[in-house]
């Protein structure tokens, strides 16, 4: 039996190719599209459409669903590492010392609690 | 630095089409933790990582440390998620996660907070259009002009919009509500 996914990442970048050339807000792309902005948001989020959106999208687009869909599962997406984030915050001008230490470990503590949870 | 043309205008499309997914009038309060969750974005209090973090958490939720943080949101991958400091008010954690939110409205890419020669990273343009969205989601135009309408006082309609008196009187202005609705009365 023919098994496939469909690559709703990839297709969100599609998406935002065509934004990009066609040189449109998302707003627009809502508009033209007939999809609502917040069901875009949750695309970009990950989360794959339902079937109206991505029929009026590939209809906006001219992009085609089955080019998306995958016969094997996509590999998970390589995490950025705590070692930068936590030089990025250190930077922060705005942060008081003490801060910008609790937010490091708030910051480690939240990702490895939602990497947990996922 | 002057917001995009147009910007504002699709603030107020943002505000009103939103409630109109949730159900809500458009001069209606717009609660950001259900727009958080109406958007697929998990919102995590401080707070919760107190048993993990004891001594970071404390001190980002006394006076000094609240200073500090607010709320940021992550990425873990692809997917977003909201962090947020859960000692401030009720009003400032709103406008706060609301804030995050325009940014995920706006899809606003994630920049590396440090540019290359690692220095702090701040994209202007896109922190002021999120502090434009922000403030417009919870207050949005029409609801500026329900508050000077009704001549509403400040307090009441800060209690009302779940949003500080500083932020309600900044909407009104603004939107030049009252203004506006001296206009339409003098012409109505």
């Amino acid at each position: 039996m023919a098994s496939g996914r469909f690559d709703g990442e990839a297709f969100f970048a599609a998406i935002d190719g065509v934004r990009i050339t066609r040189d449109l807000t998302w707003k627009k792309v809502a508009e033209q599209s007939g999809v609502p902005a917040s069901s875009l948001t949750r695309m970009s989020q990950g989360r794959r459409p339902d079937v109206d959106s991505l029929a009026a999208l590939c209809a906006w687009s001219g992009l085609k669903a089955e080019q998306f869909t995958r016969d094997s599962p996509k590999t998970k997406e390589k995490r950025e590492p705590l070692a930068e984030l936590t030089a990025h915050l250190r930077a922060d001008p705005n942060l008081t010392k003490d801060g910008a230490k609790a937010l490091e470990a708030l910051i480690k503590a939240a990702y490895q609690q939602f990497r947990k949870n996922r | 630095m002057a917001l995009r043309r147009g910007f504002k205008a699709e603030a107020n499309w943002y505000a009103s089409s939103l409630r109109k997914e949730l159900d809500i009038a458009p001069h209606l309060p717009l609660c950001p933790w259900q727009l958080a969750e109406h958007l697929g974005f998990p919102v995590f209090p401080l707070s919760a990582y107190i048993a993990v973090e004891p001594d970071a958490v404390a001190y980002l939720r006394s006076g000094k440390g609240q200073k500090d943080f607010s709320a940021v949101t992550l990425s873990a991958g692809q997917e977003r998620f909201i962090v947020h400091n859960d000692a401030h008010d009720e009003k400032r954690q709103a406008a706060d996660i609301s804030h995050e939110l325009a940014h995920g409205l706006l899809l606003h890419p994630p920049v590396a907070i440090l540019d290359p020669s690692g220095r702090r990273n701040y994209d202007r343009a896109m922190e002021e259009e999120a502090n434009w969205l922000g403030p417009a989601l919870l207050v949005s135009d029409e609801a500026a002009m329900h508050i000077a309408a009704l001549g509403l006082p400040i307090s009441k309609a800060s209690d009302m919009y779940g949003a500080s008196e500083p932020l309600v009187r900044m909407r009104l202005n603004v939107t030049g509500a009252y203004q506006r609705v001296a206009n339409r009365r003098r012409y109505a």
